[in-house]
Order: structure tokens, then C-alpha cells, then sequence
């Protein structure tokens, strides 16, 4: 089998050992790699996850690149982290980008697996078959931008690409991430809060080797045509404007989330739109390895804060800027600078600031509560005042938010967890619930929590195929396909910018067939990705979740939306149960949430069928 | 189609790349009752010498998948009736590129 390494590495931090594991034919035909590996090993290594402390040495740390990284595959170097999320206390994943993945698999590595805790601050080097763990002494309490720098220069090479958490993944904020290459990151489920609560400041690699693939004529044909594709109006809206070119789209459709939710619209949308963004901040565009679109806007803030420089793409901007009623873009790429450095999530902090805002404006949080700051909706200096504070648990204000918004609006109650935007602990992303119904069903029913990631299914919404003000049976399927046809994306991992440039699930199951040499159909390929997500799906039930973590916040059923364009919107119960009616029967799930064991059994999933699945 | 001609006025939003493609942000036209959505298109793509059917249309005639979006009052215009969708004074026409994000 080739694409794959074979391999990957153990490492117990508890007594500073690592050995190695094989990847066998059979485990990657039926997971893939990526989200696939990832949800497969979480739920062997953890068996009864209700029980483990996410912050305890029980916790898994899990690491897969897929079977494309280090390959010429189109946009595929990319890399997942898994770990029961001390965030959402379910399963917990993230994909990053950039080289890192590139790097460890030309090392010749598949992926890495934690467990334990170190007793003191280490980091990881993998320079090939050479694997260390050193002290980070040196380099614990620095940013992630710094970190990198140190470790490049401790090893004396440029060439280790670094992952590595900043201060608020050492403090185990619970909205912590994982950062690579300054602002590439594994964000949403305090990943790098785990790594925090395990004392691993960073993993360092660099690889020589080549990553044999097994038709390499056929696969150079195959991917000099996507990578043509890549060059057409498909992708077009990522290359020009980037992905903030969502903002005045989203202004028109009433889709776009302000002051924290309450209205679908932006009064300044204008100002920080990706075409004045563009116009005006946008020092940079640079692409991933092995990637022909090119996305990534780099900003650079021009009067205040002048000199910031930082990667701004839609999800922050939006959460950052119009959530908290921000309207300055030099504001919003100091707060994207403050996240990455320290080491947060941008659209959790933003939703949660939000959240704070709203809180202090209708007086359930007072300047007592916030150490004296006025934090009110459209202020630059208390977003970025509450940002720092969050990342680094500084007094009452940074130890609320670094909670996360669920945890936080359990803490202060007084009617505020109404609107806190949220599922399943995970805080809710750019995309306004009421006027993208069938959206809203998509998040609401990932695995993640809240996750825009995991269905695409606000793409018939924004279409106009369905009337997304409205649900009904109908929308489960919707999102049942995607969720599969997203597993095998996220398990392959490629991006997800290239899935117009993809006719058909064949053409998937063809570029990992001339990568691996395994045979796979669209069909096959497409089955494991419900496998998958049956897997993630059984882990999340062992943690408790039923049909009542299935749901969007109260702000969906019970505040309509008071914009122009989509005034009234909100979503009605009774269709919404309907739409989880259809997504459970689609699945093959009870009526409360539960995979049937018929349905794990056609999957393959006798394991978990005994542990989890119910009779229909 | 003449600007300026109050009665029979629809205000065009621009979004995106439409922006580059007519050079403003937004404009009012005046268009002849009964006159559908596709004809629109087709004439405003004539003003400005671009094949603008082809950001909805594809060559088979159908949307496409990457299709841009026309937004009438607020609602997403479903593109397979878009010759039949009739245009009346005072709406308002947004053409924007498609959403999507994750990477």
C-alpha cells in the first residue's frame, strides 16, 4: 500500500518513551485516514469516555495526517488532532494547514498518538526516524510566533515546521488552540488545551523522504487537471477577495450574525467587507503547500495599531468584527493577532466576547464583574482588553470567558445562557441560524457541536433550492450526504475550497486509489465516510449525547429576526423536529439520537453495535 | 434599457467581482413591465460586453454548482426559473458571488 507511511509514532509523556504502531491495509481502506483514523482509534483508546477529565493524563492526544499529505495532491496537506474536548466534553477534532503535515509525513510518519503527562514542559522533534522529546523550560510562556522562532533556532534549522500551543493552551483556556506556521491553525475544540494539561508545548518536524505513490504518471495527469480546474470561476471568490468576501453576501441575505446574534445584518458591513479589506489591508496572499488557489490574506493594520500584521479570514472577521459590533478592520487584525499569538480560537472568542457584551449592555454583567471594563458592543479597546484577558485568565473577566460561552453563561446565569450561542458546548459560527434553516439543522447535529465544517449544508440555502426560512423532512437528507461526503473529505484531508473542483465521489475515490493503489469506488468511499461518522457518533453517545444536544440555542426558536430582508425569521419547533425526524431516519438512528445496531452492523461497526447501538 | 426613468426603476446592488466587472457599487435601471430576470441579465452583460448569463447559467443550461447568486427583496432567485421571474419596479437585484467557507 502506498500513499500512507505505515506507522506512527507513541509517545507516553508520563515516562518519556515512544514506540511505534503499524497502519494495515484493512484500517485504511475503512477509515481512510484523518477524521477517519482519528474517530476509530478516540473510541478504542478511550472506552468509556464519560469518565475521563479532558485535562487528566487519561485523555488521548491523537495526531493522523491522511493518505494525501506529501503528495502533489491538489491542497491536500493537511493534518487532524482528536482528543475528548475540554471544551465541548465530546469528541474533539480540528484540521490544520500549511507545511506541518508535509513535513511528518516525509519523516515517514502516519500520525502520533499522546498519552499520559509529561512532568515537565517538553516538545517533540521528529527529524526522520530521530525522535526526542527536549525540554521546553525555555520556551513554555512564549506566543506561538515566538516558540517557532525559538525551536528553529535551538535545533539550528529552518526546515522543522512547528505546531506548538501559546499561554493560553499552558493555561488550559478551554478555547486553546494549535498553531503551525504562525497563523495556520487546529482550531474549535481546545485542542490546545490538552496539550496544555500534558505539558507539550510543540511538536517540531522535518522529513526527507519521498512519499511513494503507487500510479505516479496517472496521478500527475490527474492532478495537473484539478489543479486547472482550481484556476476557474469555481475557486475564483477565494483567490481574489478570499473567503471575507462572504460579508456583504451575507449582509444581503440577513444571514450575517451582529451584536451577538441578535440581528442577521451589519449597519458598517461595508467597512469590513473582504472588497475594502482588500482595498485597503491586504499586504499578502499566499497559498499551502501543494495548493494552486491561494486564500490566505495576510492584513496588515495601517493607523491603529499600526504594523499588526495577521491572516484574517471570513469566520474571524465576522465573529471578531460585526458579532462584537466592530468596524474597524485595524481592530479586528489586532484581535486576530491576539488570538493566533496566544493561542485561541478566533470564532469561539469572538461568539463569547459577543456573548459578554450582550450581557454587560443589558446589565447582567456589571464593571465589577468585568474588572472595570466597559465592554460594550462596537468598543475596539474592550474587545481587544477582553481577548488578552481571555487568553491569559487574567482576573474575573479572563477567567469567565476562558470558560467558553456554555460554561461561562452556566456561571453567571440570570437568563444569559437564552443567548448563549452555542451546541454542545461549541460556540456557534458566522452563519445567522434563522435565515439559514437548513444550515442551522447542520450544525446542530454535528458531532464537533456548532460546526459550519462538517455538512456544507448552508449551500441550498444560499442557493435559494430550498426556502431556507422554513424547514421540513426534507432537509435531513440534506444533510445527511453532506456529512458523509465531508467525512471522506476531512479523512482524506483535502480542502474543502476544492470541492467544486471535484465532479463526483469517483473522482475522490480515484485520486486516493492512484495514491494508495487500493481500489475504491465513489460508492465504497463514500460508505466509509458514514462509518466514520457513525464512529465519532458512538463515542459522543458513550459521553451522554442524545437528541437533546441536537438542538440550536433558544435565540433560534424564540427571538425573531428583526432585519428588512428576513424580518420575522425564526425557526418553529415543531418543523424543526420534523427536519430531525427526517436526519435520524435517514441515518439509521432512534428517535432520540441513537445508531440502530442494524445500522452499525451494515457498517462494519460490530464493536460498537454491542457497546452502543439499540434495537429499532 | 435607459437610466434615470423613475416608474419602471430597479435599484442593482453589486457584490464581489460584479463590482470590478461595472465599476460602481450600485445603479438603478429602468426596465420594460413584464421584462424577466434572464433578460436582464443578458442586456446588462450586453452594457458592459461580458457573457454575464454564463456566472448563473452553464453551457448545458443549467446552474452550476459555483453559480453566483441573484438576490431579489432578499430572496436567493432559484436559477432554473430565472427566465420566468418577472421583475417589477422597486425591486432590488443584488448579484454576488456564491458563499461557502472551511478549509
Amino acid at each position: 500500500m502506498k500513499g500512507y507511511a505505515g506507522k506512527y509514532l507513541i509517545v507516553d509523556l508520563t515516562r518519556g518513551k515512544t514506540s511505534v504502531g503499524r497502519v494495515d491495509e484493512s484500517f485504511a481502506l475503512n477509515y481512510i485516514g484523518g477524521y477517519g483514523f482519528g474517530a476509530r482509534m478516540l473510541y478504542d483508546m478511550m472506552p468509556k469516555p464519560a469518565e475521563v477529565d479532558p485535562f487528566s493524563p487519561e485523555n488521548v492526544l491523537i495526531w493522523w495526517t491522511g493518505p494525501l499529505a506529501g503528495t502533489i495532491s491538489t491542497a491536500g496537506n493537511k493534518y487532524a488532532v482528536f482528543a475528548k474536548s475540554p471544551l465541548t466534553g465530546i469528541f474533539g477534532f480540528g484540521i490544520s494547514t500549511g507545511l506541518f503535515a508535509s513535513e511528518f509525513k516525509s519523516a515517514g510518519w502516519d500520525g502520533a498518538v499522546f498519552t499520559g503527562r509529561s512532568e515537565k514542559p517538553v516538545y517533540l522533534t521528529i527529524d526522520d526516524e530521530n525522535i526526542e522529546l527536549r525540554s521546553a523550560s525555555r520556551i513554555w510562556g512564549r506566543t506561538t510566533w515566538e516558540t517557532e522562532e525559538m525551536i528553529k533556532e535551538e535545533l539550528g534549522d529552518e526546515s522543522f515546521t512547528v505546531a506548538s500551543i501559546g499561554p493560553a493552551g499552558e493555561r488550559m483556556v478551554r478555547l486553546a488552540n494549535i498553531t503551525n506556521e504562525r497563523n495556520r491553525q487546529v482550531g474549535r475544540c481546545g485542542l490546545g488545551a490538552v496539550m496544555g494539561s500534558k505539558n507539550l508545548k510543540a511538536v517540531a518536524a522535518r522529513g526527507t523522504k519521498d512519499v511513494e505513490v503507487f500510479d505516479v504518471e496517472g496521478l500527475v495527469r490527474f492532478i495537473a487537471e484539478l489543479n486547472e480546474r482550481c484556476q476557474g470561476p469555481a475557486t475564483e471568490k477565494y483567490r481574489v477577495y478570499g473567503t471575507p468576501a462572504n460579508i456583504l453576501v451575507h449582509n444581503k441575505l440577513g444571514c450575517l450574525p451582529s451584536y451577538n446574534f441578535q440581528r442577521g445584518t451589519f449597519e458598517y458591513a461595508e467597512e469590513v467587507s473582504g472588497e475594502m479589506m482588500l482595498k485597503t489591508h491586504v499586504k499578502k496572499i499566499i497559498a499551502c503547500a501543494g495548493c494552486p488557489i491561494a486564500c490566505d490574506h495576510v492584513n496588515q493594520a495601517r493607523e491603529d495599531h499600526a504594523g499588526t500584521v495577521s491572516s484574517v479570514d471570513y469566520e474571524s472577521l465576522e465573529l471578531l468584527g460585526p458579532n462584537c459590533g466592530i468596524r474597524s478592520l485595524d481592530t479586528i487584525t489586532k484581535a486576530v493577532e491576539i488570538c493566533d499569538t496566544l493561542g485561541v480560537d478566533t470564532i469561539s472568542a469572538g461568539n463569547v466576547v459577543g456573548w459578554a457584551m450582550e450581557c454587560f449592555e443589558k446589565g447582567i454583567l456589571t464593571k465589577e464583574d468585568t474588572d472595570g471594563v466597559e465592554l460594550r458592543f462596537g468598543s475596539n479597546e474592550a474587545l481587544l482588553e477582553a481577548l488578552r484577558r481571555l487568553c491569559l485568565k487574567e482576573g474575573r473577566l479572563g477567567m469567565l470567558l476562558s470558560e467558553g460561552v456554555r460554561r461561562a453563561s452556566q456561571i453567571v446565569g440570570k437568563g444569559s445562557e437564552r443567548f448563549a450561542m452555542h451546541c454542545k458546548g461549541l460556540e456557534w459560527a458566522a452563519y445567522e441560524l434563522r435565515s439559514l434553516q437548513t444550515s442551522t439543522l447542520g450544525f446542530a447535529v454535528s458531532n464537533r457541536g456548532a460546526d459550519y465544517l462538517r455538512s456544507g449544508s448552508y449551500q441550498v440555502d444560499v442557493k435559494g433550492q430550498v426556502d431556507r426560512l422554513r424547514l421540513d423532512k426534507s432537509r435531513g437528507k440534506i444533510v445527511y450526504d453532506g456529512e458523509n461526503q465531508y467525512a471522506v473529505i476531512d479523512s482524506l484531508i483535502i480542502c474543502k475550497f476544492t470541492r467544486g473542483v471535484f465532479k463526483s465521489m469517483d473522482e475522490l475515490a480515484k485520486l486516493y486509489t492512484l495514491v494508495t493503489g487500493l481500489s475504491m469506488t465513489g460508492e465504497q468511499i463514500l460508505k466509509a465516510g458514514e462509518r466514520i461518522h457513525n464512529v465519532a457518533r458512538c463515542f459522543n453517545v458513550k459521553c451522554g449525547v442524545t437528541r437533546k444536544d441536537d438542538y440550536p440555542p433558544p435565540r433560534a426558536f424564540e427571538d425573531p429576526l428583526p432585519d428588512d430582508v428576513v424580518k420575522g425569521a425564526v425557526i418553529r419547533r415543531e418543523e424543526y423536529e420534523e427536519a430531525l425526524d427526517g436526519y435520524y431516519e435517514c441515518r439509521g438512528w432512534s428517535r432520540d439520537g441513537i445508531p440502530l445496531k442494524r445500522k452499525l452492523l451494515e457498517l462494519g461497526l460490530s464493536k460498537e453495535a454491542e457497546e452502543v447501538g439499540v434495537e429499532a | 434599457m435607459n437610466s434615470g426613468w423613475a416608474l419602471n426603476e430597479v435599484e442593482l446592488e453589486l457584490v464581489g467581482r460584479f463590482r470590478e466587472l461595472f465599476k460602481r457599487k450600485s445603479m438603478k435601471i429602468s426596465v420594460e413591465p413584464g421584462t424577466s430576470l434572464l433578460k436582464i441579465i443578458m442586456e446588462l452583460g450586453d452594457a458592459i460586453g461580458v457573457d454575464l448569463r454564463s456566472e448563473f447559467i452553464g453551457p448545458d443550461g443549467k446552474p452550476m454548482d459555483e453559480s453566483s447568486l441573484i438576490i431579489v427583496n432578499g430572496r436567493v432567485v432559484d436559477l432554473t426559473r430565472i427566465s420566468e421571474q418577472i421583475v417589477k419596479p422597486g425591486d432590488r437585484i443584488v448579484l454576488a458571488p456564491s458563499v461557502a467557507g472551511g478549509g
